[in-house]
Formats: C-alpha cells, structure tokens, sequence
C-alpha cells in the first residue's frame, strides 16, 4: 500500500500541483493579496459572515468548491487514461478496500487547499448558524468520496459505459469538421472543460467586480492593475496547449507549415477565447471606458497570451520558469502602459510577442524530467 | 540526396552530446539503422525530420532545413514509433490536414490495403495501437516526399499489414522515393533490398 501511495503521489498529487500552479497562484493572489496585511483577517471573517448570512453567496462557492473538485477528478481520469499512465490499471489487483483508503488519501490530499478554508468557515459558522457548519462539512466529505469514488470506476471500469456510448452517438451525429485553425480550440473545449471554467469565472468575476459593482465609482487606475490579471490567470490555459501542440501535435513540424501559419493558429485561439471577456467589458461598460479602449485592452490581452505562447515554448515547458515569466511579464506591462500610454506599449508587445515566438519555435525541446 | 554536415545532438541542459556526425552522406536507396536501446536511432530520425533541434546541417537534394524549412519538409515525410493523435479528432480530419499541408496526393492504395478507410470516421481516442501506426503510415506516405523515415514501423502492426508495408515501400523505391527505416528486426530480404545497413556506436553513425 506505501508502495501504491508514493506513485500515486507522484502521478496524481504532485504533478496535479506542478501543473495547477498557475491556478493556485492567482487564487491566492486573489484570497491574500488584493487586500493589506493589516486587514487580512477581518477580510476574510467578513467575507466568510457574508457565506453564513447569506444562502445565495454560501451556494456560489460550493458551486465553485464543486468546479475544483471536477478539476481533480478530470486530472486523475486524464492521467490513468494517458498512455503513460496506463500502468494504473494494475491497482486493479488490489483489495477494494485498499484502493478505496488509497483514492480517499490521494483525493483529500487534491482537495486539501479547499478542505482547510472550509474548515475555517465551519468552525467560524459553528457559533452563529450550526446548520451552515454542519452543511460545509457534509458538503466538503461528499467532495473528496466523490473524488475517491470516480478514480475507483476509472481504475476498475472494464467497459464502456451508457451515459459513453449516448455521447459518443450524440457526438457523431452533430459532428462538425475540425480545420486545423480550430485544434487548439477543439482541445480546449474537449479537453480541458474544467480549466477554462474556472478561469471563466475567476476572470468574469473580476471584471463583475471592477466594472459592474463599481459602476458609479470606477476607477481606471484599479481597472489597469486588475484587467490584466483576468489576462495572466489564461496562462495555465496557453501553457496546456502548447503542451498538447508540442505533444500530439508534434509531428506538425515535419510539415511544410510555416511558424507564421502556426503563430496565426494560437492568435485565432487567444482571440476566441478571450471573446467573454471583451463582450463583458464592450456590454457592462457604463461609459466608463472609451470603445476604443476597449478594443485596444482586448487586443493587448490576446497579445500577452501570445506572448506567454512564445514564453512556454522558450523555457521548454518548465513550469517554474513560466510562471516566473509570467508574472515578470505582468509587471513589465503594467510599467510600460503606464509611463508610455496603452497604444504604444501594445505596439511594442506585439513586435516582443511576434519574436520571441519566431526565436523559440524551431528551436523548441521540452525539459527533460529532472 | 540526404548530406548531413557537423551534427551534434546535445539534449536541453546537457553538455555532452548524445549524438555526433561530422559528415555523412547517402545517395537515393532504402536503409537501415539498427542499434541498442538509446543508443539515438530515434533522436537521429527526429532530427532529420525535422521535430528536435540539433546543430550542424541536415539538407535533402540540396535543400537544408534550418535555411530553407518549407522546401525541406515538403521532401521528408515521417512515421512514429509509437504515434500518438489529437483523441477527439477524426483520422479523417488528420489525413485532410496532411494533405492540404503537404500538397500532395493520399496513397489511396496503402489506405486501401491496410483497410484504414474503415476507421477513418471515427475519432482517433478509440484507434487501437495498430490503427494509429497504419494511420501515421498513411500520412507518412501523403504528398510527394523523397525520403521517408520510418521509425519502428513493424511496432503493432498485424502479418498482413507487415507485407502490405514491404510490397509498398519497394513500390516507391521504383517510384525514386528512398528510406530510412530503424528497427531492431529487418523487413523481408525477399522483399526489401537495402542498399546499406548503419549502426550507431559511440554516439556516431558507422556502417555496420
């Protein structure tokens, strides 16, 4: 069983981590950063007053609890269904009680950022409204034995099941032909459900609170710090597909298929992707923003995902050094729209993105596991 | 037809070359390298196809990848060891691409003979590994290359589909087309004549 846990880990918890950091990052930028030290704490009690008192709000984040765990569980389906992680299936030939304490542990360890917050809010909630404690709690066990659940019916699955074969049929049916401009996209979508979710709804979130919420009281300065990390929390989105373009798609090179041709590829996608975003901002603006604006804000996030493109090909996949781009590249923007005006820093973004992109693309070979 | 000049293939972080060819040269024919497991028959392949950078120069009939890529690719075509597609694309829309990529025409006869026209509507999460390698067979041969590189191409393949891929690949050869095949077992000698057999030792290419 010790033997069956540490792979487990290393399969599932740690890579399920390495691969969410980006993720993580910006909920934690947006749970401990967005506020001083000095009222962090009250911060977080008035927001957890707000989850007690009011059913609706309490509702929102199990939804989103409920989001991450279908994050988790995609990732452990995902891994045990990868051709490298086929090996899986030989937990088969454990006991099901062994495998059941086995999915338990690695499902609360996927679950444990979450688990601690919740258990906070009971322990908050546990004085004013007992029921809500005992609801959180109820809701947090469900949680991790629906995620131990799901990896015992992938591990032990032998055929295919109804709820497949419908899909599968439905599928064929309103089939609609993929080009190749649309790959990235069609893998986003099939793929990766899950994490352009709750990027939706961290990002939508966000541009609700600055631009909705605020309405009578808008303030520019905010908005310019606070858009582009709607932008920034898409990385995690651009570096799994250029994950999967330089994994699936990595026999492409040996086509006559221009780097411009496959930098137009991931432009289409950062621009239909973003497309949420700019509707938002174009419908809830109040006249608080010009039009033109607007566009120009659009067009430099889909440049900065493009430029994050190049980046995730040029530190060849490395989570670290991606994230640490990233973010060095959400600073240097912030900088340069400030002291050279938004016109002028989209411009140099665009020449910046184009060549880091052309630079790295021919030269590019994933990190070996170190 | 392929010259390769001053290769070095050094892995990211590595200092040491796992490769090294100061100059080789091949003229049109059907080849075979063999070698021991990681010894870099894979990452020499890789190369030529284009997919890994290396230093050094590769060209075929006089076109070089790094200076002239389009003209290069249009020219080699590769098959995968093990290959691997997009699960919710159609080997279909795959074989569509390649051909529009490559400007060419699809071996209809090897789709035909390998019965890979059955399968091709259906996405390829549900190819067995046998249907994804005649899939990336079909598309090694698309278009008008003048080297194919086939890596492992006996890996899951069925008897039939084995003689299939010989009775084909000698086709081409008559056609001007030639091979590189690194396998660790021989095709046919009934059916396949290679002009010369290699081997890598000590991170360098030597005939065998």
């Amino acid at each position: 069983m010790r033997a069956a846990w540490q792979i487990l880990n290393k399969v599932m918890v740690k890579q399920f981590y390495l691969q969410n950091a980006g993720l993580f990052l910006f909920a934690f930028l947006f749970l401990f950063g967005i506020v001083d030290a000095g009222h962090l704490v009250s911060y977080h009690l008035s927001l957890m007053y707000s989850m007690i008192s009011l059913p609706l709000f309490l509702f929102i984040v199990m939804l989103l609890w409920m989001l991450y765990n279908i994050r988790c569980i995609a990732f452990c389906s995902a891994a045990v269904q990868a051709a490298d992680g086929s090996f899986l299936y030989r937990l088969r030939g454990l006991s099901i009680t062994v495998q059941l304490v086995l999915y338990l542990v690695v499902s609360a360890s996927l679950y444990l950022p979450v688990f601690v917050y919740a258990c906070v809010l009971a322990k908050v909630a546990l004085p004013i409204k007992s029921i809500v404690s005992w609801q959180v709690m109820f809701w947090q066990s469900m949680m991790i034995c629906m995620g131990a659940a799901s990896l015992f019916i992938v591990i032990n699955k032998t055929s295919e099941s109804f709820i497949t074969r419908v899909t599968a049929a439905v599928g064929k049916t309103f089939r609609v032909n993929i080009g190749y401009p649309a790959f990235l996209l069609a893998y986003i979508l099939h793929e990766r459900k899950a994490a352009l979710a709750i990027v939706k709804i961290f990002s939508l979130l966000m541009l609700g609170m600055l631009m909705v919420r605020n309405a009578d009281g808008f303030d520019a300065d905010l908005f310019a710090i606070f858009y582009p990390l709607t932008v920034v929390a898409h990385a995690t989105l651009v570096l799994q597909c250029v994950s999967f373009n330089e994994t699936l798609l990595h026999t492409n090179r040996n086509l006559p298929l221009h780097w411009l041709k496959v930098a137009a590829m991931y432009g289409f996608t950062w621009l239909m992707i973003l497309l949420p975003e700019t509707a938002f901002m174009f419908i809830n603006n109040y006249g608080n923003l010009p039009l033109l604006q607007i566009a120009m804000e659009s067009l430099t996030a889909v440049l900065m995902l493009f430029l994050f493109t190049g980046m995730a090909l040029g530190c060849g996949l490395d989570n670290e050094r991606y994230l640490l781009f990233v973010f060095m590249s959400y600073i240097v923007m912030l900088i340069l729209q400030k002291s050279i005006g938004h016109v002028a820093a989209a411009g140099a973004l665009a020449a910046l993105s184009v060549m880091v992109f052309g630079s790295h693309y021919y030269s590019f070979e994933r990190e070996r596991v170190k | 037809m392929l010259t390769i000049t001053s290769f070095q293939k050094k892995y990211p972080g590595s200092d040491h070359p796992v490769l090294s060819i100061p100059h080789f040269h091949l003229d049109k024919g059907i080849y075979w390298i063999k070698g021991e497991n990681g010894s870099g028959k894979t990452s020499l392949i890789k190369s030529i196809a284009g997919l890994i950078p290396f230093t050094g120069s590769i060209a075929i009939d006089g076109y070089e990848l790094h200076t002239n890529r389009m003209a290069y690719t249009k020219r080699v075509n590769y098959a995968e060891a093990e290959p691997q597609y997009p699960p919710f694309l159609t080997g279909r829309e795959l074989v569509d691409f390649y051909k529009t990529t490559n400007g060419g025409e699809l071996p209809v006869a090897l789709m035909s003979s390998l019965g890979v026209e059955k399968f091709l509507h259906n996405k390829t999460a549900v190819y067995s590994s046998g249907m994804m390698k005649k899939l990336s067979l079909v598309l090694a041969f698309t278009g008008h290359p003048a080297l194919i590189l086939l890596d492992e191409p006996l890996i899951a393949l069925d008897v039939e589909a084995v003689e299939t891929l010989q009775q084909t690949i000698a086709a081409y050869y008559t056609q001007g087309v030639s091979f590189i095949i690194t396998s660790h077992q021989p095709l046919s000698s009934a059916v396949i004549h290679y002009d010369d057999v290699f081997s890598i030792n000590n991170q360098t290419l030597v005939k065998a």
